[in-house]
């Protein structure tokens, strides 16, 4: 897989449903930069160390983590799980506070509806999913029916 | 619990090595391991997830040498009881990656490399990612950590904990670690976790030794001699090495830091000294070879010594 670093400019062309969505400031990725597979539907994060490397004669299998995925429409750009595990506290909209049976089903992978209440504070598309002050990730709101995206490798059988 | 296998060569070597203390060595091998946990600052303080697990039944004793002078708090703790249900990796705080399951002498090599930000490290064989995670931490996901390992599926697992974690400074390589010879860059530090015939283990894994002979002892010894001068290679004027493995064998370990000491004259041993840490010499000879007389500042870790597995750790640094 071919990755191309970012410049700034690009990079927040890209990252601007972060913001838009999710009021995420792209200032607190600063000591970090971003970049791009070839077909410009995933993006990745790293340091600048990382990214300045000499990697020549070394077999790189991926650099950073994986930040998101974006389609061709700003509701389609999904951060992922370990993402707004780490970032996540930053957001200030489309955060679904979680209730503690919840928590449980989204930890195990299990798609569930929410309240009414809950639906109020958030639009539809990809929400922010946190417990008290635990961000657990990322899932699909449709109306009431919260779609689980929790990788497989992630998901516990038993919490 | 299964009965653990001790060849009786094993046990004949050590006695030969340990003298009279190998009764005491062998029982203590067959005793079962306190399980450990080593927090993710990355993502939580220490106190805040002791507190938490705390609450939800577990009790905890601090692992003295994972004291961090900047936080003012230790990161590795024993768990001593629980009064919960089902195992700790079924929390939610391992969930979020909050914590790393991880022996409590493993979480040694990175204190000792002592890697700091946006430095450029080379984690040689880190598969599953233990001490790959770890250095993330103390860099604050900050400069480079090129993390490999040769095995598709090890890569697998080192690629999860370090998502996981949420380690951001990390290129995964997957290569033969000799390979690193021929890299560009020159690293500030280098983590060399040989692979080994893993005799300290023996107490989480009972099967550990079902495989265990004098011949694998050798070959792994040949590797490990390619492996250390060939990364040694990348390392930095004044630049740290740490070699370490989970086997008290001799020739996995004194007789390869010896072999290193012998290619390049200027590398030199450290002692290692931390807080609450039991170390003993490096062995100078075995099996009528005489090893270069500065392995003695090598740290043997007896399981016995600190209620661990047993593990062999070396400091390097090039002058």
């Amino acid at each position: 897989m071919t990755l191309t670093i970012m410049n700034k400019q690009i990079a927040e062309q890209y990252l601007n449903p972060l913001v838009d969505k999710f009021g995420i400031s792209l200032d607190i990725f600063q000591n970090f930069g971003f970049l791009i597979n070839g077909v410009q539907e995933k993006i990745w994060i790293s340091t600048k160390e990382c990214m300045q490397a000499d990697l020549n004669n070394i077999r790189v299998d991926t650099m950073g983590l994986l930040f998101a995925r974006c389609g061709k429409l700003p509701n389609e750009f999904k951060p992922t799980t370990n993402i707004m595990q780490l970032f996540g506290k930053h957001a200030t909209k489309n955060v679904l506070n979680l209730n503690d049976e919840q928590k449980i089903k989204f930890a195990r992978g299990l798609d569930f509806e929410i309240t009414q209440e809950q639906q109020q504070q958030v639009s539809d598309g990809f929400v922010i999913v946190k417990h008290l002050d635990d961000y657990y990730g990322v899932a699909l709101l449709q109306g009431y029916r919260l779609k689980n995206q929790v990788p497989k490798t992630r998901r516990i059988k038993k919490l | 619990m299964q009965k653990i296998i001790l060849p009786s060569s094993f046990k004949a070597r050590y006695s030969k090595l340990l003298g009279n203390e190998n009764s005491a060595f062998l029982k203590w091998c067959q005793m079962p391991l306190r399980k450990s946990i080593r927090v993710n600052t990355l993502k939580i303080e220490p106190k805040e997830l002791i507190q938490r697990l705390e609450k939800k039944g577990y009790t905890f004793e601090e692992i003295p040498w994972t004291f961090n002078e900047k936080l003012g708090q230790f990161t590795g703790y024993w768990i001593k009881s629980r009064t919960a249900e089902g195992a700790i990796g079924n929390t939610d705080e391992h969930f979020i990656g909050y914590f790393y399951v991880q022996e409590a002498s493993s979480m040694i090599p990175p204190i000792v490399l002592s890697p700091k930000e946006h430095e450029t490290v080379l984690d040689v064989a880190a598969a599953p990612g233990s001490k790959t995670t770890q250095m993330s931490e103390m860099m604050h996901n900050s400069g480079m950590i090129i993390a490999n390992d040769p095995n598709i599926q090890r890569l697998k697992a080192l690629a999860f904990n370090i998502e996981k974690a949420g380690a951001v400074n990390v290129i995964l390589a997957r290569m033969d670690g000799n390979n690193f010879s021929k890299s560009r860059i020159e690293f500030d530090k280098i983590l060399l976790d040989a692979p080994c015939s893993a005799e300290g283990t023996v107490r989480k894994d009972w099967k550990a030794l079902s495989h265990w002979n004098e011949n694998l002892i050798h070959s792994l010894s040949r590797l490990q001699k390619n492996l250390i001068v060939n990364v040694a290679s990348r390392l930095k004027k004044g630049g740290t090495l740490v070699y370490s493995t989970c086997t008290l064998a001799p020739e996995e370990n004194e007789e390869v830091v010896s072999f290193l000491l012998g290619k390049f004259q200027d590398f030199k041993i450290e002692p290692i000294r931390l807080k609450g840490l039991k170390t003993r010499h490096g062995v100078l000879e075995w099996n009528d070879k005489k090893y270069n007389p500065e392995v003695k500042n090598c740290a043997r870790i007896y399981p016995q010594d600190n209620d661990s597995e047993g593990f062999f750790i070396t400091k390097l640094v090039r002058a």
